[in-house]
C-alpha cells in the first residue's frame, strides 16, 4: 500500500527527525550548510525575447561572476588605450606639415 | 554585497565612463569651404577615411591658410600619397624627419643636393627651396 505525503507533511517528519538527531551531527549539518551558503550560485537570468530566441537561466557561481566582470574591465582598458594611443596621432600635424611642405620629397623619410 | 564585487563594478563604471563617445565619420560636403580648398586632393577618398584620420586631416586644414602659396601646393601634390600610408609608415617617417632636422645645417644642405641631382637624373622636376 502506497501512503502519499504532500510537501508539508515531509517537511514535518524531516523536522521531527533533525530534533531527534545528536549534537555533533547538528553541527556538522550547520557547518556544511554554511558552506554551501557561502558557495551559492547566482543565478542571473538571460534577457527573454518575445520571440523566444534567448531564454532559460544562466548559472554563475560569484567567483566566475568576478571574474567575467574583471574581464569586461580588462577589455575596456584595452579598448580606451587603443583609441587614445590611435588619438595621440592627432597631435603630430605640425610636423605632418613640415614635412608635406619640405623641400625634400616625402620619400626621403618613407620606408 | 562582496568587495570585490563591489570593487569590480565600480571599476566597470569608470572604465566605460572613459571610453570615447564614438563620434561619426563627417561626409565632404558638411566640410566648409576653406577645409574644402586645404583637402581638395582628397575629396574623391575622403569618405572612405575613419573618422580619426578625418580628424588628423582637418588640424592640416587649420594650418593651410598659414602656408604659402608654393607650401600649399607642396602640401596639395603629397597629401593623398601621405593619406594612403599606414600609421606606422608615417611614425617612421616623422622620426626620419626629425632626425633630419637634428643633422648640422651644411649636412642637410648635402642631402638636399644630392637629392636633386638624382631628381635631375631620373627626369624629375626638382623641388625648389621653401621661401
Amino acid at each position: 500500500m502506497k501512503i502519499k505525503l504532500s510537501n508539508k507533511e515531509i517537511g514535518g517528519l524531516l523536522n521531527r527527525a533533525a530534533q531527534q538527531l545528536d549534537r555533533p551531527t547538528v553541527n556538522q549539518l550547520r557547518t556544511a550548510r554554511q558552506h554551501a551558503l557561502q558557495n551559492q550560485r547566482v543565478a542571473s537570468t538571460i534577457w527573454v525575447s518575445r520571440n523566444g530566441l534567448l531564454h532559460g537561466q544562466l548559472q554563475l557561481s560569484q567567483r566566475a561572476l568576478n571574474w567575467i566582470i574583471v574581464g569586461v574591465v580588462a577589455s575596456l582598458l584595452v579598448i580606451n588605450l587603443t583609441y587614445w594611443e590611435r588619438t595621440y596621432e592627432h597631435d603630430h600635424s605640425d610636423i605632418d606639415i613640415a614635412i608635406l611642405t619640405d623641400d625634400l620629397p616625402v620619400d626621403m623619410f618613407v620606408d | 554585497m562582496p568587495a570585490l564585487l563591489r570593487n569590480c563594478l565600480i571599476a566597470l563604471f569608470f572604465t566605460a565612463a572613459c571610453l570615447p563617445i564614438s563620434a561619426h565619420a563627417k561626409p565632404w560636403e558638411t566640410l566648409n569651404p576653406q577645409q574644402k580648398e586645404a583637402l581638395a586632393p582628397l575629396s574623391g577618398t575622403w569618405n572612405s577615411l575613419s573618422e580619426q584620420q578625418q580628424a588628423n586631416f582637418l588640424s592640416y586644414a587649420q594650418r593651410y591658410p598659414k602656408l604659402n602659396a608654393q607650401q600649399q601646393q607642396r602640401l596639395h601634390s603629397r597629401l593623398e600619397a601621405w593619406s594612403k600610408l599606414t600609421p606606422e609608415q608615417r611614425k617612421r617617417a616623422r622620426e626620419k624627419y626629425k632626425a633630419y632636422k637634428k643633422l648640422p645645417a651644411e649636412k642637410r644642405e648635402a642631402v638636399k643636393k644630392m637629392v636633386r641631382e638624382q631628381q635631375a637624373a631620373s627626369g624629375v622636376p626638382p623641388t625648389s627651396p621653401a621661401q
